[in-house]
């Protein structure tokens, strides 16, 4: 029991620094904290010790990257578009963290990938970025090339999910 | 012939009579109960024969009733195909099921190949290294290869589904026995998140079958109330019908989960990994066998089982048990079995001293009771009829029986342990090898410990094969090895444990030694005068039970096997009729429309002649940016990179720390401080990966930040004398005449719709040539509307076959294909540029060492063949005749080209630059053709085409 949407037209920006320069880009745009996602707009999500992605569903790459500007006037970083480079995908339902679980090794229990964490992984064979956004809804984010894949790779996985529960 | 007394004696909890199940083994019809296992349901039908024996084709029967099952491995069809090798004792029955033996001819009844039993003087250990020498092995392989192997892949379809899944936990405890039920009860008390995972269709282990009390009270109770008090704790999941199959490192365990198994064609399999912070095996013991002569016969069966079929199944064994034992726990099995309703006519204990009090009991139940006797040979051919015991003062005595239940103690499953990296130790009292220690984070605890219901007592005795012919003594079922194996074995000097395991085949394959292994160390000790525990152990290795191929691969096969990276505009390809390829991690057009020699011709001279539009997507991007960019990429690169200025575009070469040639493309100059490099397509995360880790790990210092932008944009190539006419035409794209924008510019700017773009006249066919970059997710709206805007030209798209092909007319390296594992820059004709490199690079300093810069190394050159010969990339250029030819080089690169009608090429040759002119030998599948070698560039060599 599943549901899988692609989610059009989110803008992803990648924003990145020195490591040096982390902590003090963080504190002056209020960027998410290690392994989770801040869901804001923009809602950040942390990618690495020195990299997060802001995404937005109401504003265009130019505006966060002009905010990002504004903010971080003497700051050394790099914020690039990246709405393009990340296919991104909406699963819920009682079975998500099941079927997420049949292709990663991330540990999902709902204690521990509590609402609001984030990990980069490999799922599925491919790189992804794994965010509960609930406690049955989660987004995945995969490079657009493997979308296609993704897509039936989510399908087939949850029908035997379901099967292997039902019968 | 008198065959064993098996059959149902009566209900029990663990069945449901009023439910009967239709099953056939070997094409016959039988019925079982819901709750019978396939063995128990073939012994309640008095089905004693149900195999023949691997290598001598000796019938046998069921031997025990779990995992250690080393004769009942039968090919099983429950309506989702046929799965080989399946333990009888471990299938649960379910309506309709098919078993069938496998590898004997013409029938289980009546196999031809016994021959082989009864020359079995001839077929000792290791005879196929001794025997089938003259004339050669290879005359006599085939009939062998014919006859080895257990069971038979299946060839029809496999109906079942498969799934891989990954689960965490605080505590993994294995086996849901007694010691497993109350550690997971333990451990979820204190808060932890339990996993409790049993192969068993349900909990309780031995105490399914066997009467002993726990706590004073009755193991029913016990069981009722963990069960009771498990299912109210919401922090421990119990998974039944699930087997942890193999122990890796950081705790990490494999589990198949067969719960939905059965289905027919809804059967699911699931391959679990799991990862827990600590695992508790309680994994219980296995009873093993005696050793006496013609242990093997069908009826002859482990006592433990006997119970176990008796409590649990109902199902009687024989109507006149021999008990034959060497420990006080065989015959508190032997009595229960004769509580049990199973006729128990004799106990034999090889042991001199036994306690009173046992042989009381048995006597007074009427049982005959033989102590202080070896035993000699169980007598019968298809099933056991009596067993020859030798007293003490030399006297035989045969006492009848129609099943014989053997106890020689039990030998702890310290499978998962050892595959933990466990050592274990041997414990002289209980005559066993006990978990010792290990680094891992794991416990064992009962019966695999070595607790083996501790308030009775063992006192058992060691271990030794009897005083009879060694010859029919068999120590491993599953692959036929006898005493006497070993006995040949060790006068050959295998007497280290793991070499005795190679020579003999004892404890290998599917059974990992699970009744063999003690037995083998026990006798291998006396025959080599050390104690067991001396003697050591082999490794055990995953898997600890079989997992069905279907299980280990997933889901992951057919579409999902390798995920295929598609193109932005795929869609629009496929309209186009393109037939795909995979070029490196992509699914690239090969050629479009049918014909593919005709079509990649055709797209060619489109090129040469008009215009032919491609997709440049996968073509690795990096942006490199900061204050220090140019200093880093002049590190990464062969080419000088300062002088570049902002709007230009310069090709790469890119070396490794040998000087060897990993990578080549152009970079540009956005800005002072930005970069945008090219990678080849094939290699655009790699060289991201390898410039980020020269970053962090060399030159932290620098002020750089590298972004792979690949997949962000996608890249619609033009290519040939009429692109830019077409180009020029999209409204807002920047003036393309070659005043404003020459060879190896760049400019980037937004269309009217605000889309960004990014243009590069760069040119990979030799032909005026542009590269158009747009957001990936618009790449196929400029395909579509480039190709609107040249119809007048007559634009066409072109696959990567003739890519490949225009880039070998220029002489244009592509790297991985024209250069190998050894290929430096100097050896391409880069020496100049290398040369004139003002700063350091990386790989500079290996360019100086000798061997780098000799005249002997293979060069690229170009070579042509003008009589029509014909041959392809791998072919060698050969020198010399016979004995005495030798390769000079190799062919990287070999093409029809439609352009100049002659086949051409590249490749790396001996000294090849100061070849030119040279005619040389290639040499292809036997074929020796002759070429002239000449300068890697065939076509335009000026580049005045792609500069017009």
């Amino acid at each position: 029991m599943l549901d899988l949407n692609a989610i059009e037209n989110r803008t992803v920006v990648m924003l990145k620094m020195a490591l040096g320069g982390a902590e003090s880009v963080s504190r002056k745009l209020g960027l998410a904290e290690p392994g989770s996602m801040y869901a804001g707009d923009p809602a950040s999500l942390w990618y690495g010790p020195d990299c997060w992605l802001l995404s937005s569903d109401a504003r265009s790459a130019d505006e966060l990257i002009e905010r990002c500007r504004q903010a971080l006037a003497g700051e050394f970083y790099t914020a690039i578009d990246y709405s393009h480079a990340l296919s991104v995908f909406s699963l819920s339902g009682p079975d998500v963290r099941a079927v997420l679980a049949s292709g990663t090794g991330v540990d999902l229990r709902a204690h521990v990938f509590v609402p609001g964490s984030c990990k980069r992984t490999r799922l599925a064979g491919i790189a992804a970025i794994v965010v509960a956004v609930s406690g049955h809804e989660f987004e995945v984010l995969v490079d657009p090339c493997y979308a296609n894949y993704f897509h039936s790779w989510v399908s087939d996985t949850a029908s035997i999910v379901e099967l292997a529960r039902t019968g | 012939m008198r065959a064993p007394n098996t059959g149902r004696i009566g209900a029990r909890s663990a069945i449901d009579e009023s439910k009967t199940l239709e099953f056939s083994f070997n094409g016959k019809r039988y019925t079982g109960v819901e709750g019978d296992t396939l063995a128990s349901a073939l012994l309640a039908n008095g089905v004693h024969v149900v195999n023949r024996s691997f290598k001598f084709h000796r019938p046998r029967g069921i031997l025990s009733a779990g995992v250690e099952e080393p004769n009942g491995l039968l090919a099983i069809d429950n309506g989702n195909g046929w799965v080989p090798i399946s333990r009888a004792t471990l299938v649960p029955l379910v309506d309709g099921l098919e078993a069938r033996t496998e590898g004997c001819f013409p029938s289980l009844g009546f196999d031809l190949a016994r021959i082989l039993d009864f020359t079995r003087r001839l077929w000792p250990a290791g005879f196929y290294n001794k025997t089938f020498i003259w004339p050669r092995w290879h005359a006599y392989e085939w009939a062998i290869r014919a006859m080895a192997g257990i069971g038979v892949v299946p060839d029809d379809g496999d109906l079942s589904r498969y799934r891989h899944c990954n689960r965490h936990c605080d505590v993994l405890v294995v086996g849901g026995g007694p010691a497993g039920i109350q550690t997971a009860l333990d451990a979820a008390n204190d808060g932890a998140d339990v996993l409790l995972v049993e192969q068993d269709d349900r909990l309780g282990g031995s105490l399914l079958f066997d009467p002993a009390r726990i706590d004073g009270r009755q193991t029913v109770e016990f069981l009722a109330d963990a069960t009771r008090k498990l299912d109210r704790l919401s922090n421990v999941e119990v998974m039944l019908r699930s087997t942890a199959s193999g122990y890796y490192d950081h705790n990490v365990l494999s589990v198949l989960d067969r719960s939905a198994a059965e289905r027919g064609a809804e059967s699911v399999e699931t391959f679990w990994k799991i990862r827990a912070a600590r695992v508790v095996l309680a994994t219980g013991a296995i009873e093993q066998p005696l050793l006496f002569g013609n242990n093997d016969l069908p009826g002859i069966m482990l006592l433990g089982a006997m119970l176990k079929y008796a409590n649990r199944f109902g199902v009687s064994c024989g109507a006149s048990v021999a008990a034959v034992v060497n420990n006080d726990l065989g015959w508190r099995s032997a009595l229960a079995l004769a509580d049990a309703g199973v006729g128990v006519s004799s106990i034999v204990d090889v042991r001199e001293q036994v306690d009173s009090a046992l042989t009381d009991n048995a006597s007074g139940r009427g049982i005959d009771v033989f102590g202080g006797v070896s035993l000699v040979s169980a007598t019968g051919s298809r099933c056991v009829h009596g067993l020859t015991v030798r007293h003490g003062n030399g006297r035989e005595t045969r006492i009848s029986c129609d099943a014989i239940g053997m106890s020689a103690g039990w030998n702890p499953t310290v499978h998962l342990y050892s595959q933990a990296g466990g050592k274990l130790r041997f414990d002289k009292d209980k005559q066993c090898f006990v978990p010792h220690e290990c680094l891992q984070n794991v416990d064992v605890t009962g019966a695999a410990n070595g607790e083996f219901v501790v308030a009775d007592s063992y006192n058992i005795a060691a271990r030794d094969c009897s005083p009879g012919s060694t010859s029919k003594q068999w120590i491993d079922y599953l692959h036929d090895v006898t005493v006497s194996d070993l006995e040949l074995a060790v006068r050959e000097n295998f007497v280290s444990a793991e070499h005795l395991k190679r020579y003999t085949t004892t404890g290998m394959a599917v059974d990992q030694g699970k009744t063999s292994n003690l037995n083998a160390l026990s006798v291998l000790g006396r025959l080599t005068d050390r104690e067991p525990g001396d003697v050591g152990t082999t490794t055990f290795r995953p898997q600890f039970m079989p997992v069905t191929m279907g299980a280990i691969a997933g889901n992951r096969r057919g579409e999902f096997y390798a995920p295929p990276r598609l193109l932005p505009a795929h869609i629009w390809h496929v309209g186009q009729g393109a037939e795909f390829d995979d070029y490196g991690p992509c699914k690239r057009p090969a050629f479009y429309g049918a014909g593919r020699n005709e079509a990649i011709s055709r797209e060619v001279l489109q090129v040469r002649n008009s215009v032919g539009i491609f997709d440049g997507s996968p073509l690795g991007k990096i942006e490199v940016r900061g204050s220090d960019a140019a200093d880093f990429l002049s590190m990464m690169y062969v080419n000088t990179v300062h002088t570049l200025k902002p709007g230009k575009v310069r090709y790469g070469l890119m070396l490794d720390e040998n000087g060897v040639v990993i990578d080549d493309g152009v970079f540009i100059r956005l800005a002072d401080d930005h970069f945008l490099v090219n990678t080849t397509s094939g290699a655009a995360d790699r060289i991201a990966a390898w410039m980020e880790e020269w970053r962090q790990c060399e030159y932290p210092h620098l002020k750089v930040i590298i972004n792979a932008v690949t997949s962000q944009w996608g890249v619609v190539t033009l290519a040939g004398p009429d692109s830019r006419d077409i180009l020029q035409q999209l409204p807002a794209i920047a003036d393309l005449s070659t005043e404003a924008f020459p060879h190896m510019s760049f400019v980037q700017g937004r269309f009217e719709d605000g889309t960004p773009y990014r243009l590069q006249r760069v040119s990979f066919s030799g032909e005026l040539s542009y590269e158009l970059s747009v957001p990936a997710g618009r790449t196929q709206r400029y395909f579509e509307t480039l190709s609107q805007l040249g119809q007048e030209q007559g634009i066409a798209p072109v696959g990567m076959e003739a890519i490949l092909i225009l880039r070998a007319e220029k002489g244009f390296l592509h790297v991985g294909v024209d250069t190998d594992g050894m290929t430096n820059p100097l050896d391409i004709g880069f020496g100049r540029i290398v040369a004139n490199k003002k700063t350091d690079f990386v790989g500079a300093r290996s360019l100086r060492r000798v061997s780098d810069q000799s005249d002997d190394r293979r060069q690229l050159v170009g070579f042509e063949v003008e009589n029509g010969g014909t041959f392809e990339a791998g072919a060698h250029f050969v020198v010399g005749t016979g004995q005495g030819q030798r390769s000079e080089g190799f062919v990287t690169t070999a093409c029809q080209s439609p352009t100049l009608g002659k086949l051409i090429g590249l490749g790396l040759l001996e000294r090849g630059r100061q070849r030119l002119g040279e005619e040389v030998h290639v040499f292809d599948e036997g074929r020796i053709t002759k070429a002239k070698i000449v300068d890697p560039c065939f076509y335009d060599p000026d580049g005045e085409r792609m500069r017009a």
